[in-house]
């Protein structure tokens, strides 16, 4: 019982003590804590609730963007060209005959195979 | 909405200057007191403005506390680069000296300076200062601003169990500390 009498004037002492350092806080304090809560009351104020289409607008758009071009690549390809087509630009690019060679390959192809019935 | 802010404004009115006070004891620093202090208003107004006054309370001294824990945290940081970054000068200004070495450093805000009041509350500052975060803030949310054990379990976003250990703990190491100075 006496304990908890000291317990409950302990905690009165400390409220009193706490309170006392409140009521005296320095002037420029007290200033800066007006003007604080001023400026969060009149930023809440004129905060308008952001609907949250708004904010999911960008992440849309950015995902049909990434999806319309990945089908435009995918759809403008001929069909054949692949990896496999990739390599062979690569040998052409890299081989010692002139470009011109490669531009007239369907000719020579015939060529070559009008020579092979030509000597049957 | 005129009336909404209004009432607004009394509630942080009401609290602001035990808010600040709360945040000095826990971050020992009035610059950094006031910053919480104002973000937690804002983070009041933006996000809570709207729920019933009688929740205000403690939904505004969740936010400080979470703003206090987030500042411990930078602080742990900064100190462990600190700490870091003063080994390394030492080094390296074995041969020159250290040039800052008297330049004074920044105001270390103690309980005396901060608040005026007499020995008694210098004694309870320094005391509080001494217990754990949670234990201090725990006391000064039960025992000064007198929320009910499940307020201030909202506020410190804890079980009503931590909050009745944390207060328990709170008060006998204050006392302990505290003989002779208080009953």
């Amino acid at each position: 019982m006496k304990e908890e009498k000291d317990e409950q004037a302990f905690l009165a002492s400390a409220r009193k003590t706490l309170d006392g350092a409140t009521e005296n806080l320095e002037a420029s304090i007290c200033s800066r804590l007006t003007r604080a809560r001023m400026a969060a009351v009149e930023q809440g104020g004129s905060r308008a609730p952001r609907p949250w289409r708004w904010s999911a607008v960008p992440i849309t758009a950015g995902v049909a963007i990434v999806l319309v071009l990945a089908s435009l690549w995918f759809k403008g390809r001929p069909e054949g060209i692949g990896p496999a087509a990739e390599v062979v630009d690569m040998e052409i690019l890299t081989a010692p005959e002139a470009p011109d060679f490669y531009a007239d390959l369907e000719f020579y192809q015939w060529l070559a195979e009008d020579d092979g019935h030509a000597d049957g | 909405m005129a009336d909404q802010n209004r009432a607004m404004e009394r509630f942080l009115a009401s609290v602001e200057k035990q808010a600040y006070q709360m945040a000095v004891i826990a971050v020992q620093g009035t610059d950094e007191a006031l910053d919480l202090v104002q973000e937690a208003m804002l983070g009041l107004v933006s996000h809570y403005a709207k729920k019933p006054e009688t929740e205000w309370r403690p939904l505004f001294f969740r936010i400080l506390q979470s703003r206090i824990r987030d500042w411990y945290r930078r602080d742990q940081v900064r100190r462990r680069w600190r700490g870091w970054l003063d080994r390394w000068r030492e080094n390296d200004d074995e041969e020159d000296g250290d040039p800052f070495e008297d330049v004074a450093g920044p105001e270390m805000d103690n309980p005396a300076r901060l608040v005026e009041g007499g020995a008694a509350l210098t004694a309870i500052i320094e005391a509080l200062r001494k217990l754990p975060l949670r234990q201090q803030q725990t006391f000064l949310l039960r025992a000064w601003q007198g929320l009910s054990v499940e307020e201030t379990a909202v506020a410190m976003q804890c079980g009503a169990g931590s909050v009745k250990t944390h207060y328990s703990r709170a008060v006998h190491s204050l006392r302990e500390m505290l003989e002779g100075h208080w009953p």
